[in-house]
Parts: C-alpha cells; structure tokens; sequence
C-alpha cells in the first residue's frame, strides 16, 4: 500500500480553475504525482457522465476546479453542474463508492495556492481511502 | 508529473451583418441620451416609451445637485434636440409585444396606443426602463409627512418665496432617511440638497439618517457645505419615533453622541414638515418585459447582475445592453455614465458593420436531436430555438415548409452563444458539440 500513489483528475474551468493552475505553475507550487488536468470552458460543460467514465476508467478521485457561485462568466455553469456533481454522487453511493472521491472546489484566477493546497490534501485523503474499487482498467 | 488532455473541434462560424439600427426601450433621461449620441454617429434610433411624454422619473425633479442648471429646462433643451434630429423616431404608448431573433437579426414587435403594430429589425436593443417607486409606510396618514417627490415640487413652486405646505409657511423641516431601501443613495442626495435649499429659505432643517451615503460624486462637498450653513445632522440606530403634536410633528430620536445606552435621552425635534424617502419597488411590467426579452432579473426586481464578470451596461443576452434606474435606482449622474458606456458599446459593436464570433460556439447536429427543449430552457443568453431546418431526424416525424420536407430541431444560433458548453453537457440525445 505504500506505493500506491492515487490518480486525481481534475476538470479546470478556464475561467478560473485554468488561471489558478498557471499561478501554481509559476510559483513552481507542489502537486500529486498522479495527476490529470481536463481544461473545461465552463465547469457547467462537464457533464454527469465525465465524472463518472473518469472513475470508472482510472481515477482514484475526481475534482472539479469552478468559480464561486454568483461569479460565472456564463452566469449558471457552476450552478449547472453543482446538480451534476449530485446525481453522479448519488449514483455513486448506490454502487458504494464513497462520495469523497468526487467533489468541486470553488476557486479565483488568483488562487494558485489554494489549487496546490487542495490537490495535495486530496492526494493524502485519496491515500488514506485506497484504490478506487470501482475502475475497470 | 501531469499532463493535459484538451480535444476540441474548430469550426469557422460566417460573420453576421449588422445595420446601424438600434431599438431603445424607454424614453427617460438615459434612453434620451443614448438615442441622442447614437444618432450624432449616424445611427438609425427608435425609442419605445410607454407613456405618452419623454423625460421618464426626472419629470418629478427640478433641481440637481451637482449642476447649476434645472432639470426641466436642461430636459427640455434635450427633448427639443431630440425632436430635431432625423435619425430619431420615438413610439409614445408604445409596449413590446415580442422579441424574435438574436443579434443581428432582432424582430421587434411594437404596439402603440394608437392600436398599430409595427415590427422593427433593430440590430441592438438599449433597456432604459428606469424604476418605480411608491409611498412609504410612514406616509400613509397623509399629514405633515410628506415624499421627497412633494419636496420638490413645493420647492419648486415656491422658487425665491418663503415655503409654504397645504397654504400654512413653513418653517422647520426634518428629513428621515434609510427607514426604506437602506442600500441606495438616492435619498441621501436628496435630502442634503433640499436641505441647503430650505437653508436658504431660511428654514430650520435637521436629517434623521442611519447612515448618510455620501459615496455618489460631489456629495461629500455637499454635505460639507449643508453643515457650513447650519443643517443640523443626527444618526439614529432604532427607527425615530413620529407623533403628531398640536401644529406640527415630532420625530424622538435617542441621542447617539452617547457612548452608553443607558444614558442616552431622548432628543425631540418638532417640525412644520417630515419627508420620508419614496419606497423603490420592483416594477411588474419591468419584469414582464424580461420574460419578453429572455432577459434575467436580477434580486429584487432590478436588472443588475450581482455577477461581477458581468460589464456593467451588459445582459445575458449579446445586443441588449442595459442602463439607468433599471439596473438599479442611482443618481442621474451615475445613471448618465451609464447611458455613455452603452453608447459605446454599440458603437463598438456596430463599427465594422459585421459580427465575427470569437469565442467557442456550440452547433447541434440536427438529425440527433430529439427536440426535448432542455438546451432551450438552459441556456442562459437564450442562444439557442428550436426551428425546421433539418434534413434528416432519427426521432421525429418531418413536415413540410415551403414545399420542402425539413424536420424540427434545436439551433444554435452563433451571434448569440457564449461558449459555455452548459447545453452540450446536458443534452440527452448528445447531438451538441462544442467548436473552438
Ligand atoms: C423619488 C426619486 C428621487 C430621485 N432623486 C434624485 C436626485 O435628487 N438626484 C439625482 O441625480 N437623481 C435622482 N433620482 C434618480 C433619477 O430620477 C434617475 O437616475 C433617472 O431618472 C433615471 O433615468 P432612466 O432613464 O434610467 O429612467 P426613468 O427616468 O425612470 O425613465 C424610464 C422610462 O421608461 C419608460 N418605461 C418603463 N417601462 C417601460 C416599458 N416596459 N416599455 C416602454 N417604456 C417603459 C417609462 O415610462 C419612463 O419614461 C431620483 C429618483 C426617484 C424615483
Ligand atoms: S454553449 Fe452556452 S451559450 Fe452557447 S448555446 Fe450552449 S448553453 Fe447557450
Ligand atoms: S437538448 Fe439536445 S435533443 Fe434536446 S432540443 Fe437540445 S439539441 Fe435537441
């Protein structure tokens, strides 16, 4: 178990979640080893089945970088897809997976730290859980 | 390390002519000032004002704060331009019926009180619709307590004579703020121009205020020159009690100079007059004409959107800006600002004489469609209807148009979508894609 590095994917709104990870770049910041980055051009683009096939095709944990409610560029992404994030979760616990492994985190452009921090943390919960049963791969 | 993965098609959508004609609902201060602007460029403007004059809530004031003119004779000077200028055309009694199309290709439906319709092709829609307000609470006993309406036309009625209310002078005036709309200034301003007014009539005047919001430009000077000449200000933290007393009304205020609660007495201050500040109400047929225009009400009844990505003067929808007391009840001065961003706005959005989309636009594949109407209902810049253009459906049955045999599907129409992608992720029937 001690080897096992968990793989994150984690879907970026342009608008917000994109910029933030450009900060984190440039401050050479820390992230996951394991890590998949899906450039979105709103978060409500992402649908329920993205997250989904994410976990089902190798994703120990899925998490979705938005702006802030009030605060979309396209006025109801993020609201859009809080609802998305509470089907797929639902379904999520009827095939008992636990409802850790997804889960959207609202950033700014400017949030770079809070992206690494976030990840990094995600990475730790995501070791302690273990390996996503559900994938197929 | 990480890696991204980003896939997208690229499609080159054909650029949409724009004629320089511009629709603008409201005939206020701020729909008079874009359409005068907007003309001097060259522009074809027609104004669709619901009652029968110009001039809108400005009508009710005379005097400004921050210019020596009158209101009045500088509105006038205004409507009288605007009656002179060939490229305006102004609809009295006028109320849109429907708005069709997207930018570049609006169909305005207009009907006036005269019982005829028009339907105008504007390629840009102005929302200058102003707000609406109406008596507050405490006005309700009708005597001694009056509007800040009232106020100013008694003050402009009595012009350089001593004031008088109901035929009896008056001589102390007491003014009291934020009992309603705490957020907005307009009050404040008000008030601290009437007061030096009344000042100089050489009434006693004293404001009652929570919180004097001084935040609009020029007022802080105001203020200062209303203390100079001797207005009397108190803040107040539980509501000022009014009670009618003989001749005249008391307001009972607790002294807040005090430190102590406890301490606090009473100050009363017995008045001839009290003007309370209007209540700023959502207007009923301001929110009709957004479920007509596919626009999104902000909190409130207001247009403003509390998204601060959102320019001021934009909507939700590409070609409908929004300006003045619409968006929110603001100072004239602030309302005219408004009025100039708009003006360049469309200008700059009608300069080439073509719109290019810049951004990523979504396309529906017509025969996957199954006509569900949910990318219609989610979009929200209303991108996207539902027409017969298809050559081929797997789900529905065709029908005839013109002779030809064309099926239904959703159409996104490329002038009008954002690129957000919330209808390609929520499409059942997966028939939307996304082109960069
Ligand atoms: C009580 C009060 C006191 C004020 N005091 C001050 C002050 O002291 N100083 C100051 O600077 N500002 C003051 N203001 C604000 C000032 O009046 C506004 O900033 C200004 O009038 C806003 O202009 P407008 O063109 O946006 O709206 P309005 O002047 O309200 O004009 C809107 C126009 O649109 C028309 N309209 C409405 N709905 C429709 C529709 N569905 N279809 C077609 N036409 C429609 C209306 O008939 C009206 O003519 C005050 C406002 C109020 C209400
Ligand atoms: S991509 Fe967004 S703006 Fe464009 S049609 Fe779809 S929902 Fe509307
Ligand atoms: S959501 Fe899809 S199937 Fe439904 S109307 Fe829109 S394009 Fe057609």
């Amino acid at each position: 178990m001690s080897t096992f590095e968990p793989k994150i994917v984690a879907f970026c709104c342009e608008q917000s979640g994109l910029p933030a990870l450009e900060m984190a770049k440039t401050l050479k910041l820390k992230m996951p080893d394991n890590l998949e980055l899906v450039p979105v051009p709103c978060s409500g683009r992402i649908e329920t089945l993205y997250l989904l096939k994410a976990l089902e095709s190798g994703a120990d944990g899925v998490v979705v970088f938005a702006c802030y409610e009030e605060n979309c560029q396209y006025l109801q992404g993020n609201v859009r897809l809080k609802s998305r994030v509470g089907y797929a979760k639902q379904i999520m616990t009827k095939i008992g997976l636990e409802g850790e492994r997804l889960e959207i985190f609202h950033v700014a452009t400017n949030s770079g730290v809070k992206f690494s921090e976030f990840l990094m943390q995600k990475a730790d919960q995501l070791r302690l859980l273990g390996p996503n049963l559900g994938k197929i791969a | 390390m990480y890696r991204t993965v980003y896939k997208s098609k690229t499609a080159a959508p054909a650029p949409i002519n724009l004629k320089p004609e511009v629709l603008i609902m409201g005939g206020g201060i701020v729909g008079m000032t874009v359409a005068r602007e907007l003309a001097r460029e060259g522009v074809q403007v027609v104004i669709a004002e619901k009652g029968e004059t110009l001039g809108g809530g400005a009508r009710d004031l005379h005097f400004f704060y921050d210019r020596p003119a009158d209101v009045q004779k500088w509105m006038g000077d205004l409507i009288s331009t605007l009656e002179g200028e060939g490229n305006i055309h102004v609809l009295k009694g006028a109320k849109l019926k429907r708005l069709d199309g997207q930018l570049g290709r609006f169909q305005a439906l207009v009907r006036t009180s005269d019982g005829m319709e028009r339907t105008l092709s504007p390629s840009a829609v102005v929302v200058a619709t102003g707000c609406i307000t109406r008596p507050a609470e405490a006005m309700s006993d009708g005597s001694r307590c009056i509007g800040s309406s009232e106020m100013e036309k008694l003050l402009a009625e009595s012009r350089d004579l001593p004031l008088t209310w109901k035929g009896q002078p008056v001589k102390t005036v007491t003014f009291i703020l934020d009992l309603t709309n705490d957020d907005i200034k307009i009050h404040t301003v008000n008030a601290i121009k009437q007061a030096v007014i009344l000042r100089e009539k050489g009434c006693q005047v004293a404001v009652v205020a929570r919180d004097l919001k001084v935040s609009a430009s020029g007022i802080e000077l105001l203020y200062r020159q209303a203390r100079e000449k001797g207005v009397l200000f108190f803040k107040y933290d539980e509501p000022p009690v009014v009670s009618h007393t003989g001749d005249g009304i008391s307001v009972e205020i607790s002294d807040m100079t005090v430190l102590r609660k406890e301490e606090r007495e009473t100050v009363s201050l017995l008045s001839d007059l009290v003007i309370i500040g209007e209540t700023f109400a959502a207007d009923p047929e301001t929110l009709e004409l957004c479920r007509v225009m596919k626009l999104r009400a902000g909190t409130g009844g207001v247009l403003m959107e509390d998204n601060p990505q959102f320019l001021r003067v934009m909507s939700n929808r590409r070609g409908i800006f929004l300006a003045g007391g619409c968006r929110f009840p603001q100072v004239i001065t602030e309302s005219l600002s408004e009025a100039h961003a708009v003006v360049q706005e469309v200008k700059a959005l009608l300069r080439g004489g073509v719109y290019t989309p810049v951004n990523p636009v979504a396309e529906v594949d017509p025969p996957k469609c199954a006509v569900c109407y949910t990318c219609v209902r989610l979009c929200p810049h209303a991108a996207i209807g539902v027409e017969r253009y298809g050559d081929r459906n797997i789900y529905s049955a065709p029908a005839e148009k013109n002779g030809d045999t064309l099926w239904g599907a959703a159409r996104v129409d490329p002038a009008a979508c954002f690129g957000c992608g919330i209808c390609v992720a929520e499409c059942p029937a997966r028939a939307i894609t996304l082109y960069q």
